[in-house]
């Protein structure tokens, strides 16, 4: 176990340097599967972390919080083997060549270490600009990754990955909708919120949902801000002309890196 | 001297990392409180002890502090703010003011309040005025700071602002304002408490129903969409303050060639004026509401402070003073 602690380590570091000898390590070993596994599902979850104000702002307890943390890592694994596959089918189709399907993953795999930054994303101000350096950071082991076992063809790996990507955008749009769905279904029972949800829509709907009985103190009648029916109302209208718009704005810029 | 460069190094590393870990941690407090992980939304608003609104109140001036604050009591203040609060309230008899809030809290939970690092933060307040006290009192403005960032991020800002605006409101009933009566509400936000305020403003304004105008003393704003809501910024800051204009530069909204951004269309339809205070810092002996320090016309820092500030209510109408009272009063 401690072995095991030390080689995800190891492969972390190295891979966040871009060192050329840890791609060709994960090229040869296949049994670096669970180690880059782990990269990949400890990324995910982090990167949740720093993205973790739609689950504050849908109101999720603790618990449900640290299993979509889970959930996110196990997502976010499978979204990379799907990229994976992408790179893998370009190669084959624009450059045939014999680098097997699993060598592919395991690079795209071990691509997932910035992400392992990802709580950092949280940070206010600069936490979106972190975020971005992070894609990018992650873009260029995938990239580097992929050049060395290509025999250092740049371009030809380039044009892979960055195909890969685009691939990726068209099918989620087109035929790859159900699985989008499944996946969103699958976050939802867990999290009790959309992938897709931004904290406008929550925020909406919390502003136009019924007020729950018995959840504020009664006060005294006549009073607007003591009334407590008026007083969900007038909550409502300050969520609704306030802080949805603002939310709306800042999603745009916030949303889920991967999705 | 080559031993000392390993020492600077690694007290830069300390002073980053902590800063590092306080900008981490800062959102938590909002998001628990929304999601209800501290007690949150639903179990501080009320039976809420309230005065009858005096039939003289013209309107309601409500002080944020800057980050320097620490609870908004008498212990909370500083002398200057306390000396600032006589003033204002003896050139302004008609005006009610509010300075129970402290704008760095959602849930206007004061530093030595109930939260767990209440014994650090009460720890660092005391000893502000020992040696040494000012640097780690850094510690205290850091973690305000933080909050502001909270307040400007477009993320966090809706619950944020929510939060404060909220505790405005209630402070404001508390203090015997009349929801939909539209008697006008000013905030006044010192520094990153300019910042909340303008965050603040749209639900101070949506709960009850309130013109809201916000005064910005030296305050570090950002392209805050609270700016549609209100009626008219006043932003005051001294020739001699360097401070505010970094919300002019951190805040890509607030660049003047970053067109229909909320602050740009603001300034644009005239609703922004900058107001120059002259010769005057943002923190130190020279400080806005500094006693000892004298204009060069022999004024002191605090009373100009406050003549502006009245200023504004005059020509507002904010209070019951007509501009031509007040010019009759100064030639007097």
């Amino acid at each position: 176990m401690i072995e095991f602690t030390g080689d995800v380590f190891q492969g972390i570091g190295e891979a966040l340097r871009l060192n050329p000898r840890v791609f060709e390590i994960v090229a040869r070993a296949n049994n670096s599967n669970l180690v880059i596994l782990m990269i990949a599902i400890l990324g995910g979850a982090s990167l949740l972390i720093g993205q973790s104000v739609i689950l504050f702002v849908n109101r999720v307890s603790p618990t449900r919080f640290m299993i979509s943390l889970l959930v996110n890592g196990i997502l976010f694994a499978i979204n990379l083997v799907i990229w994976a596959i992408a790179i893998w089918l370009v190669g084959q189709v624009l450059f045939p060549n014999d680098i097997p399907l699993g060598t592919v993953m395991r690079m795209v795999g071990v691509g997932a270490a910035p992400y392992l930054f990802g709580f950092l994303v949280l940070i206010p101000y600069m936490g979106n600009f972190i975020g971005r350096m992070l894609s990018v950071w992650s873009f260029l082991i995938v990239l580097a990754g992929i050049t060395v076992i290509a025999g250092g063809a740049f371009t030809p790996a380039l044009v892979c990955v960055g195909l890969g990507w685009l691939l990726i955008v068209l099918m989620t749009a087109t035929i790859g909708r159900p699985v989008v769905a499944l996946r969103n279904r699958l976050f939802r029972a867990v999290a009790g919120t959309d992938l897709d949800a931004s904290v406008a829509d929550i925020l909406a709907d919390f502003a136009t949902q019924d007020a729950k009985p018995g959840t504020k103190t009664e006060g005294a009648r006549g009073d607007p801000l003591d009334s407590e029916p008026d007083l969900h109302r007038r909550d409502r209208a300050a969520l609704s002309l306030g802080g949805c718009r603002t939310a709306r704005e800042s999603w745009l810029v916030g949303g889920l890196v991967w999705r | 001297m080559g031993w000392l460069l390993p020492q600077l190094v690694t007290l830069a590393g300390v002073a980053l990392t902590a800063a590092l870990i306080i900008a981490w941690c800062s959102p938590f407090e909002a998001l628990g409180w929304w999601a209800g992980w501290s007690g949150g939304l639903d179990d501080d608003v009320g039976a809420l002890p309230r005065v009858v609104q005096p039939s003289t109140t013209r309107s309601y001036l409500v002080y944020l502090t800057g980050i320097g604050g620490f609870a908004p009591n008498e212990e909370g203040y500083s002398r200057r703010e306390l000396s600032f609060f006589d003033g204002l309230s003896a050139q302004l008899p008609d005006v009610v003011l509010v300075h129970d809030v402290f704008p760095f809290s959602v849930s206007n939970n004061p530093l030595d309040g109930q939260r767990q690092l209440a014994g650090l933060w009460s720890w660092l307040h005391s000893r502000v005025r020992k040696p040494g006290g000012a640097l780690l009192y850094n510690l205290v403005m850091t973690r305000n700071m933080m909050q502001v960032a909270v307040s400007s991020d477009r993320r966090y800002g809706p619950i944020y602002n929510y939060g404060v605006g909220r505790e405005i409101a209630q402070s404001l009933v508390r203090h015997g304002y009349r929801p939909d009566s539209y008697t006008p509400v000013v905030l006044l936000g010192v520094s990153g408490g300019g910042q909340v305020a303008l965050g603040a403003a749209p639900t101070v304004r949506a709960l009850l129903g309130a013109p809201v105008t916000v005064i910005s003393l030296a305050g570090v704003l950002s392209d805050d969409p609270g700016i549609d809501t209100i009626e008219h910024l006043y932003h005051l800051q001294g020739s001699r303050d360097r401070v505010p204009l970094l919300g002019a530069l951190l805040f890509p909204g607030r660049w003047p060639w970053v067109g229909h951004s909320n602050w740009n269309r603001a300034q644009h339809d005239g609703r922004i004026t900058l107001i120059d205070t002259g010769p005057m810092t943002h923190m130190g002996e020279h400080e806005y509401l500094a006693r000892r320090a004298v204009l060069p016309n022999g004024q002191r820092h605090v009373d100009h402070t406050i003549e502006l500030i009245e200023k504004i209510f005059v020509e507002e109408g904010l209070c019951a003073r007509t501009q031509q009272s007040a010019v009759s009063s100064q030639q007097g």
